[in-house]
């Protein structure tokens, strides 16, 4: 479905994985190189492009940040940055930065899976092991032998 | 691909995804580790991690070729309650060589500064922060030259254009060395800058710091060696510094000294330790003074300090050597007494 809003911006719908529907201009959804493939190769012109990957609460925080990326310039950058940090932690939780990240991943969105994954990292570090484990609700499964060679490499001995 | 959905597992990540959160950590080597510690599937798709190779630089003047080593200095707090301490550790680990044969890393602890030997941490279980980063310069000779202070533009991690090494030589001058000239240029000691076996020498926003304590002043030197600044410090005018009543500003500040690592740190970030507070290591202190108390190196709160630790405290960066002020007990310009404080001669 292709619509031109008085600016002459040109609109397309995205469709999630749960049936919602998001009108954006196409400038803001061509942020996502997978969507900006699937316009160029005319996808776009039999309704509205379904994105059976991401769901709706994702789909329109990621509508939310490709939004404040097209709109802004370089110049800007102090103030994006600051815009990205209060935007992931809205993200809240590692649950759903992970959501994020696979959505960001899937719709090839370069800046957001960088912002997402160095968000998830920082959240790691310093950790210990099992916090993470416990965190990301992870199965400890190393055989013994794989257990007793990470035990050795995570060992420091004071001489 | 599977449809994401809440329950995503975080172990079951597609490996492209995992690499890039791992090539997010900051220090490669030590959060790598961890990371494999975590599951099966995290160990087998990322690569066990190489250590920062040490660097190599040519003779300085004589044959003797150098290295320079990277340490770091770590802070290490137990996970949970059945760890060996309950205390934070401060451990300061050669980050830069292979490690020794048997694959085990030998820090030394700077806090508390004598733990049992031959004990073993287990550092899964602990959170472990990075908390400074020095580099020293060892003569490839078998030890019989001692290591030189040095300070470097970034660190091995980025070294890109631009990165240079300047080197401190007691009794002569520096020395410096740029990866585009790929030559050592030098400076002699003069009446403007005469550097001593005391002194050290820092890098931070693009500039060298180096301090002249005979002069009691701090020296800013650009990238191609131009001295830029001459800082008149009270170092030596303030006499017997009585440290007096507390500064709002420095109790946002630690600082840990010590011979060979002295370093100061935001409190913010390291709510395990006591803000506003001096730590002291190495053999700052006399044995005698430990006594029983295991943590009796954890240090003084800050009274007031002189104009010339504040000048470089002020400074607005995270992390920020302190080094200027490192100074050995038995030269008698620190003085430690336990219920006076801190005196600076």
């Amino acid at each position: 479905m292709s619509i031109t809003t008085e600016n002459n911006e040109k609109m397309i719908t995205l469709m999630s994985s749960d049936g919602e529907e998001f009108v954006v201009e196409e400038a803001v959804a061509a942020q996502s190189q997978t969507i900006k493939h699937l316009i160029e190769d005319g996808c776009s012109t039999e309704g509205s492009i379904p994105l059976p990957n991401v769901t709706g609460r994702v789909l329109s925080e990621v509508i939310q940040y490709c939004k404040k990326h097209s709109s802004s310039d370089d110049k800007e950058e102090k103030e994006l940055e600051a815009w990205d940090a209060e935007f992931v932690k809205a993200a809240d939780d590692h649950v759903a930065l992970t959501d994020l990240m696979m959505a960001a991943n899937f719709l090839d969105i370069k800046g957001l899976l960088d912002l997402v994954a160095q968000t998830l990292a920082n959240m790691i570090t310093g950790k210990s092991p099992e916090e993470v484990r416990r965190m990301w609700n992870i199965k400890n499964d190393f055989t013994p032998e794989e257990a007793e060679k990470v035990r050795k490499e995570n060992q420091w001995a004071f001489e | 691909m599977a449809p994401i959905s809440k329950n995503y597992g975080w172990s079951d990540l597609p490996i492209e995804l995992l690499e890039k959160i791992v090539s997010c950590l900051e220090n490669s080597y030590l959060h790598v580790l961890r990371f494999r510690a975590v599951c099966h599937s995290w160990r087998c798709s990322i690569p066990f991690p190489p250590l920062v190779p040490s660097l190599s630089l040519p003779p300085v003047v004589d044959d003797t070729l150098y290295q320079v080593e990277e340490f770091a200095v770590y802070s290490v707090q137990p996970a949970h309650h059945l760890s060996l301490t309950t205390t934070p550790l401060v451990l300061r680990i050669l980050s830069s060589k292979p490690e020794s044969e048997d694959g085990v890393i030998s820090p030394r602890a700077l806090n508390p500064p004598r733990l049992a030997t031959k004990s073993f941490l287990d550092l899964r279980d602990y959170r472990v922060k990075e908390i400074w980063l020095d580099y020293w310069l060892s003569p490839d000779d078998g030890f019989r030259s001692p290591p030189k202070r040095v300070a470097i533009s970034s660190s091995f991690r980025n070294i890109g254009e631009g990165f240079s090494v300047m080197v401190l030589r007691p009794g002569k001058g520096l020395a410096l060395w740029k990866l585009e000239d790929e030559r050592w240029t030098f400076m002699r000691n003069s009446y403007t800058l005469w550097v001593t076996e005391d002194d050290s020498v820092e890098y931070h926003n693009d500039k060298f710091y180096v301090s002249d304590c005979h002069s009691g002043r701090v020296v800013v030197l650009d990238a191609r060696m131009n001295i830029t600044q001459v800082t008149r410090t009270s170092w030596l005018d303030e006499k017997k510094g009585e440290w007096v009543q507390l500064q709002h500003e420095l109790k946002e500040r630690l600082v840990f000294v010590g011979e060979d690592s002295s370093f100061s740190i935001v409190a913010k970030h390291f709510p395990e330790y006591k803000a506003n507070t001096l730590y002291f290591h190495d053999h700052l202190l006399n044995d005698d003074r430990a006594g029983s108390k295991s943590d009796w190196f954890s240090c003084f709160n800050f009274p007031q300090p002189p104009n010339w630790l504040q000048s470089i405290l002020a400074n607005d960066s995270d992390s920020f050597s302190s080094r200027f002020l490192v100074v050995e007990e038995d030269e008698g310009r620190v003085e430690v007494e336990k219920d006076k404080g801190l005196c600076i001669f």
